[in-house]
C-alpha cells in the first residue's frame, strides 16, 4: 500500500505541476495584460469618476504625502503676489480637478488664452507673451470673444460631421493696438496629470525619435525643441507647453506663474532661461516692480512642481473589448503611432525613485510636428515654427469629458471629440488622417472606442 | 406624554405635512440663512428658521432617506452641528451627513438603525482600493478605546441610544464632519451622556464621544484640502439643526 501511494504520488505531483503552471502562464499572461491597463506603469491609479486625474502616485512614497498636500495648496492658492495682468487668480482656476479647463460653471472666460508671438523675444511690445483680461488696479489689457464657425465634412463612405473652427475679436485693448508683427495664438489649459513621468523620461530616447529631415521618408519628421536650461546654460529638449517650450517642470510651472498669474517666481531667469520670451518679459515686469509687489520663493515653486510630479495618470477601462482591441491595432496601423507613441520606459529622475524606470504608455513623442496651416497659429517658438506643435500625450483622454465637462481637445479647444480632433490633422499627420477617413464607419468607431479607453 | 401618545401626535402631523406638503415646498423658501450659513432644501424637504428657538427645521422628510438639507461651504475643513430628530417615522432611522468636494461625496457619517440598536458606520472615499477607517471612543474628550485597519464591511460602531427610539428626547446629538491635517476625513458623534459604546471588533467602552477616521495611506490617495458643501439627509419624520458652525 505504501508503495502503490509512493508510486501514485509523482502523479499527482506532475498534475499539480501542470495545474501550478498554467496557472504560472495564466498570472503572466494576465500581469502582461494588466501593464497594457497600466498606462503609468506603477504608478497608475484606478479611478474613472471627476476625480481621476488627481491622485495620487499608486507608489508614491507616504513622506511625500504632506508635501503633495503642501503643493495642492499652492495650487490652489489665490496668491496675493500678484502683477498688474492677469489672466486667472489660481492655477485650479484654470485646472479644474488638475484636467483641462476651469469648472464647467466658472463661464467661458478662463477656458481660453491667448499668447501673443512677435518676431522679437519678450512677445508683444507693450502687451508681453500672453493678452491677459484682468488689471490689478490698473485697466485689464484686452478682453476677447470667440465665435465658432463650422463647416461641413463629409467622409468617402457618405457620412456628414461638422468641424469647428475659432474666430477670436478681441476687444478694449487698453494700452493701444497691438504691434502689426504681433501674431495671435488661442490655447487652452492643458491637464497636469502624468507630467513628472513625462519629465522621466530621458532626453536621448527623445532625440533617438526625432527624424528631423524625414531620413527614413515616412513623411514623419519629428523635431526635437531645443531650449537653454537656464541652470546650467546647457541646450535641452523643451517637453512642456504646447510647443515644448520648457524643458521641465520648474521652468513650465514658472512661466505659468508669470504669464498666467502674474506671480514672478525668485530668479526667474535661472529656472527659465532666456528666449522662450518670459524671462524678456519678466525684465519689464521687473522695471515695473512697484506694481509688482513682490514674489514668491523657490520653497513655493518646489512644492508646486512636487505636486505635479506626484499626479498619477488613470489606467484603462474596458481596454479587452474586442472592438477597442480592434481600435488598438487600427490606431498602429494608419499611422497614429508614428508620433502617438504608445510605450517609453522612463529614465532616472534625481529624487523620485517612485517615476523612475518606468514602462508608460503616454501616446507621444514629445516631438514637434508640423500640423499643416489649418491649425498653424503663426507664433514661434524656440524652434518650434508656426505650423509645429508637441505631440500632447492622449492618456485620460476618454475621462477628459468627465473630469473636464465641455472642454476642447487640441490647443484652442476647437475639437469637441476625438474624432473631430484627428479630422483637423494635417501637414505630417495628414496621411495618417486620410487613412482614418477611409476606413469604413465600423472601423472607425472601432478606433474611437479604444480612444475612449485611454 | 406616554409613548402611545406621541406616536399619535407623530402621525397627525405626519398627516398634516403631507395634507400641506404640496403647496408648502414650493411656498416656503427652499434656501434660507441659519447662523450665517446658507441652507439648502434636498428633495422634499422643507426648511423653516424659528428665531424664537434660535433653530433651523427640517421637515418633510420621506421614507427613501434623500431628503435633507445641504450647507454651502467655501474650502472649509470642519463643520459642526448639534441636531435633534424625531425618530417617530415607523421606518427605520437613516440619518446620514456628508462632505461633497471636487464634485464628489469624500466622507460621511451614517447612523442607521438596526433592530433595536442605532449603529454608526463611516463611508470614506479617498482611496481607490480597500479604503480602511479606525474607530476611537472618548469620553469627555479622554481616549478610552481604539480599534483600527476596519473594512467598510467591518460593520458598524453601536451607538448607545436605544431610548432614543421610544424617547425622542434622547434623539440629540451633536454631528461632526473634520478634514485633519494629513487630509483624512473624521466623522464624530458626540452624545449629551457617556453609554456603552460597541466597537466592530466586539469590545464595548463607555464614551460620549465617537470619531471614525479615514486611514490615509498616500499612494493612490485623492488629496482632498477641505470640503464644499455638507448635506444632511434622513428619513426621519423631522429634523432640527439648534446649533451650526463651519470653519
Amino acid at each position: 500500500m505504501t508503495r502503490r501511494r509512493h508510486s501514485r504520488q509523482p502523479g499527482w505531483a506532475a498534475v499539480a505541476l501542470c495545474v501550478l503552471g498554467h496557472a504560472m502562464v495564466l498570472s503572466v499572461v494576465a500581469a502582461t495584460q494588466a501593464r497594457e491597463e497600466y498606462l503609468g506603469g506603477d504608478t497608475t491609479v484606478v479611478d474613472d469618476g471627476p476625480t481621476a486625474f488627481g491622485r495620487a502616485l499608486a507608489n508614491l512614497d507616504q513622506l511625500r504625502w504632506n508635501e503633495l498636500r503642501a503643493g495642492k495648496e499652492r495650487f490652489h492658492r489665490q496668491w496675493a503676489q500678484r502683477g498688474r495682468w492677469a489672466d486667472a487668480g489660481s492655477c485650479a482656476d484654470c485646472h479644474h480637478h488638475d484636467g483641462r479647463g476651469p469648472r464647467p460653471d466658472a463661464g467661458s472666460g478662463l477656458a481660453h488664452l491667448i499668447r501673443l508671438g512677435h518676431g522679437s523675444p519678450g512677445g508683444d511690445p507693450v502687451y508681453g507673451v500672453q493678452l491677459r483680461r484682468i488689471g490689478d488696479g490698473v485697466p485689464a489689457p484686452a478682453s476677447f470673444d470667440i465665435h465658432w464657425q463650422e463647416t461641413p465634412h463629409r467622409y468617402p463612405s457618405g457620412e456628414v460631421s461638422t468641424l469647428r473652427r475659432p474666430a477670436v475679436k478681441v476687444t478694449d485693448l487698453s494700452y493701444g493696438p497691438l504691434d502689426p508683427h504681433t501674431r495671435m495664438s488661442l490655447r487652452v489649459p492643458p491637464a497636469v496629470f502624468g507630467l513628472g513621468l513625462l519629465e522621466a523620461v530621458a532626453e536621448d530616447e527623445i532625440r533617438r525619435w526625432s527624424d528631423a529631415g524625414d531620413a527614413d521618408v515616412d513623411g514623419i519628421s519629428g523635431k526635437v525643441q531645443q531650449v537653454r536650461d537656464a541652470a546650467t546654460g546647457r541646450v535641452v529638449v523643451g517637453r512642456f507647453g504646447w510647443k515644448a517650450s520648457n524643458p521641465s517642470l520648474a521652468a513650465q510651472s514658472t512661466a505659468a506663474l508669470l504669464a498666467d498669474l502674474g506671480v514672478r517666481v525668485a530668479d526667474t531667469s535661472r529656472v527659465v532661461g532666456r528666449g522662450s520670451g518670459v524671462v524678456e518679459w519678466a525684465a519689464g515686469v521687473d522695471a515695473d516692480a512697484a506694481r509688482h509687489r513682490s514674489q514668491i520663493d523657490a520653497g513655493d515653486l518646489g512644492l508646486l512642481v512636487g505636486y505635479l510630479r506626484g499626479l498619477a495618470v488613470p489606467a484603462r477601462r474596458r481596454w479587452t473589448q474586442p472592438a477597442v482591441r480592434q481600435g488598438e491595432a487600427l490606431f498602429a496601423s494608419i499611422g497614429c503611432a508614428a508620433c502617438h507613441r504608445p510605450q517609453v520606459v522612463t529614465g532616472k529622475l534625481p529624487g523620485w525613485p517612485e517615476l523612475t524606470n518606468q514602462a508608460i504608455r503616454p501616446y507621444t513623442d514629445l516631438l514637434l510636428h508640423d500640423m499643416g496651416p489649418e491649425l498653424a497659429d503663426e507664433v514661434e517658438e524656440g524652434v518650434a515654427s508656426g505650423r509645429e506643435w508637441r505631440t500632447p500625450p492622449l492618456w485620460g483622454l476618454g475621462l477628459v469629458p468627465i473630469v473636464s465637462r465641455g472642454a476642447g481637445l487640441l490647443h484652442d479647444g476647437r475639437a469637441r471629440s476625438p474624432e473631430e480632433a484627428i479630422l483637423w490633422h494635417a501637414g505630417e499627420a495628414e496621411g495618417a488622417r486620410e487613412r482614418f477617413r477611409h476606413l469604413p464607419p465600423r472601423q472607425r468607431a472601432a478606433l474611437i472606442a479604444f480612444l475612449d479607453t485611454l | 406624554m406616554s409613548k402611545q401618545l406621541r406616536i399619535q401626535a407623530a402621525m397627525a402631523a405626519i398627516v398634516a405635512t403631507a395634507m400641506l406638503s404640496p403647496g408648502l415646498t414650493h411656498a416656503q423658501s427652499s434656501t434660507v440663512v441659519f447662523q450665517g450659513l446658507e441652507h439648502t432644501a434636498v428633495g422634499a424637504a422643507v426648511l423653516h428658521v424659528d428665531t424664537s428657538r434660535n433653530a433651523l427645521d427640517v421637515s418633510g422628510l420621506g421614507p427613501s432617506g434623500a431628503d435633507g438639507v445641504v450647507v454651502k461651504a467655501a474650502g472649509a475643513t470642519s463643520w459642526t452641528a448639534r441636531v435633534r430628530f424625531d425618530a417617530l417615522s415607523g421606518v427605520p432611522l437613516r440619518l446620514a451627513w456628508s462632505a461633497l468636494a471636487d464634485g464628489r461625496a469624500i466622507g460621511s457619517g451614517v447612523l442607521r438603525q438596526v433592530g433595536d440598536r442605532l449603529e454608526m458606520t463611516p463611508i470614506f472615499t479617498g482611496a481607490t482600493t480597500r479604503p480602511t477607517h479606525s474607530v476611537q471612543v472618548y469620553n469627555n474628550g479622554k481616549l478610552v478605546g481604539a480599534s483600527g485597519g476596519l473594512q467598510p464591511s467591518s460593520g458598524g460602531a453601536v451607538v448607545p441610544w436605544a431610548l432614543c427610539l421610544t424617547v425622542p428626547e434622547f434623539c440629540e446629538f451633536t454631528a461632526e464632519f473634520h478634514t485633519l491635517g494629513d487630509g483624512a476625513c473624521m466623522v464624530k458623534i458626540v452624545t449629551p451622556a457617556a453609554g456603552p459604546i460597541r466597537l466592530p471588533n466586539g469590545l464595548t467602552l463607555i464614551g460620549n464621544e465617537l470619531r471614525l477616521v479615514e486611514e490615509v495611506r498616500p499612494a493612490s490617495h485623492y488629496p482632498y484640502l477641505g470640503f464644499d458643501a455638507m448635506t444632511v439627509l434622513g428619513d426621519a419624520r423631522s429634523l432640527t439643526i439648534l446649533a451650526e458652525s463651519m470653519r
